[in-house]
């Protein structure tokens, strides 16, 4: 027989031997977690040959509905966890090993990190109150809601979640969800709990947001955006000053729109919408009867 | 000398060293990448191109007729560097268990006594082609060169005795890979 025939049979065997004497030192993939460590040199004791590592070999020492409440030895845990216990009686058509590693080596909590929610079947893994049952909030959102929760949240974590407002049946007010969110400063604080939030922001995040100045009034060149020229700090963007300019003297402002007949004319933006002191269409009459702000805002639209 | 060092064996230093660094490399790539679980599957690709690998051996011994003795010597260099680093990879630095990590070892081995035996190829073939050229200026019979070259018995002396170590040093690889994955599968 020739050299390399005779090399290969006798290492064969050398290694065949030394696996089966010792197979902890010669074949095993990795230590096995300090709980298991009497079991390195008992393959068998999981492992069935051909055919993997079984779940029932496991409950052999670990009874599934005692996961959680008693050790291997069948003493009762100090700390008994009820939702561990809970979570593997859910998950009893799963093999161990779909969330539990072996031959990792070093900590046990290096085996719990192994679980991902790609191993679930699809059944279990749609379900999630199965095993977070008892995690859903108790907030407005969650409550109204009646969407599945992976409709907004991952398998990776709670947060951050997405939110598809679409899915919310008609006539609901931001604020029934949002009210918490609602700034406390001046621009907000007179929109009060009906405000019209959708009017500013969009549905998709808070900022960034539009504001339509315009729709109230529209600055020009002699009106530049300088809020505390017009507002008051402090008393809300609700009110408003004209009088604070060398052109718009409560007395002149006064004579000016007597002459026209109009006595009420300390609402300037009710009738002028821009700089344009003509904007008005001489429309004023006794009692300052320009039309509301609702009418306006069509004609003004140029 | 200087000659020698750069042009023959430099250039099969920085393949062998190249295959280690590869590896390396690769399975730093993995790694950074959480992807370190691909190593585990890499086993029976390595496995694979090793075994093709063979189809050089089959052929010389002529137990079969496909492909040229030269393509499949080449092609036996570029599988057997690349299956190396595939198992390499597949093995990663984990002394965990013996056999494999001998099975590695060897391989390894192997690699290097792979390219010495080019080496010593290539340098036999220099030998000959040198001798041949000292034959002919003495104005011989071609055939009376042939027989002169033929009983020098250079090329056939250097790669018998260089085989008689490949060869088992390979055999002894193949039977702890064969130990390896028979308990493996076994015990999967």
């Amino acid at each position: 027989m020739n050299k390399s025939l005779i090399t290969f049979f006798v290492v064969l065997l050398g290694a065949a031997l030394a696996a089966w004497w010792a197979p902890g030192a010669t074949v095993q993939p990795g230590r096995l977690l300090p709980a298991h460590a009497s079991l390195t040199n008992a393959c068998l004791a999981c492992h069935t040959p051909l055919k993997g590592v079984s779940g029932a070999k496991c409950q052999q020492c670990h009874a599934l509905a005692e996961i959680g409440l008693r050790d291997s030895h069948g003493r009762a845990l100090d700390a008994p966890r009820r939702a561990v216990q809970a979570l593997h009686q859910r998950n009893q058509d799963h093999g161990c090993t779909e969330c539990h590693a072996e031959h990792a080596g070093r900590l046990g909590a290096e085996a719990a990190a192994r679980f991902t929610h790609e191993g679930l079947s699809e059944g279990i893994a749609r379900d999630c109150a199965a095993c977070h049952g008892g995690q859903e909030p108790a907030d407005a959102l969650h409550s109204k809601s009646g969407m599945a929760c992976g409709d907004c949240h991952t398998v990776e974590a709670w947060t951050p979640a997405t939110f598809d407002h679409g899915s919310l049946s008609g006539g609901g007010r931001c604020s029934s969800c949002h009210l918490k969110d609602q700034p406390g400063d001046e621009l907000h604080r007179g929109l009060a709990n009906d405000g019209d939030c959708a009017s500013c922001h969009g549905t998709r995040a808070w900022t960034p947001a539009t504001y339509d100045h315009g729709r109230f009034f529209r600055f020009d060149g002699h009106h530049p955006a300088h809020c505390a020229d017009c507002h008051t700090p402090g008393q809300g963007y609700q009110r408003y000053t004209c009088t604070g300019c060398h052109a718009h003297s409560p007395g002149r402002l006064a004579a000016e729109h007597r002459e026209e007949g109009i006595a009420n004319w300390q609402d300037c933006v009710r009738c002028h919408r821009s700089g344009n002191e003509d904007e008005a269409g001489g429309e004023g009459g006794e009692g300052g009867g320009h039309g509301g702000r609702e009418e306006e805002e069509g004609e003004d639209d140029d | 000398m200087k000659r020698y060092l750069t042009t023959t064996l430099l250039p099969s230093v920085l393949i062998f060293m190249g295959l280690l660094g590869a590896a390396l490399v690769v399975d730093l790539l993995l790694h950074s990448v959480d992807l370190a679980w691909v190593g585990r599957w890499l086993g029976p690709v390595g496995v694979a191109l090793l075994l093709l690998s063979f189809l050089h051996s089959l052929r010389r011994r002529k137990l079969i007729r496909l492909g040229s003795p030269k393509g499949l010597l080449q092609l036996h260099e570029v599988q057997g560097w690349v299956g190396a680093l595939v198992l390499l990879v597949h093995g990663g630095i984990h002394l965990n268990a013996w056999i494999p990590w001998l099975a590695l070892l060897a391989m390894v081995v192997v690699v290097a006594s792979g390219l010495t035996g080019k080496v010593l190829l290539g340098e036999a073939r220099k030998s000959l082609s040198t001798r041949r050229g000292e034959l002919e200026t003495l104005d011989l019979d071609p055939h009376e060169v042939e027989r002169r070259l033929m009983g020098m018995a250079l090329l056939t002396d250097t790669m018998k005795q260089w085989r008689s170590v490949h060869m088992p040093l390979t055999a002894t690889f193949a039977a702890l890979t064969l130990v390896h994955v028979a308990i493996t599968l076994w015990l999967w």
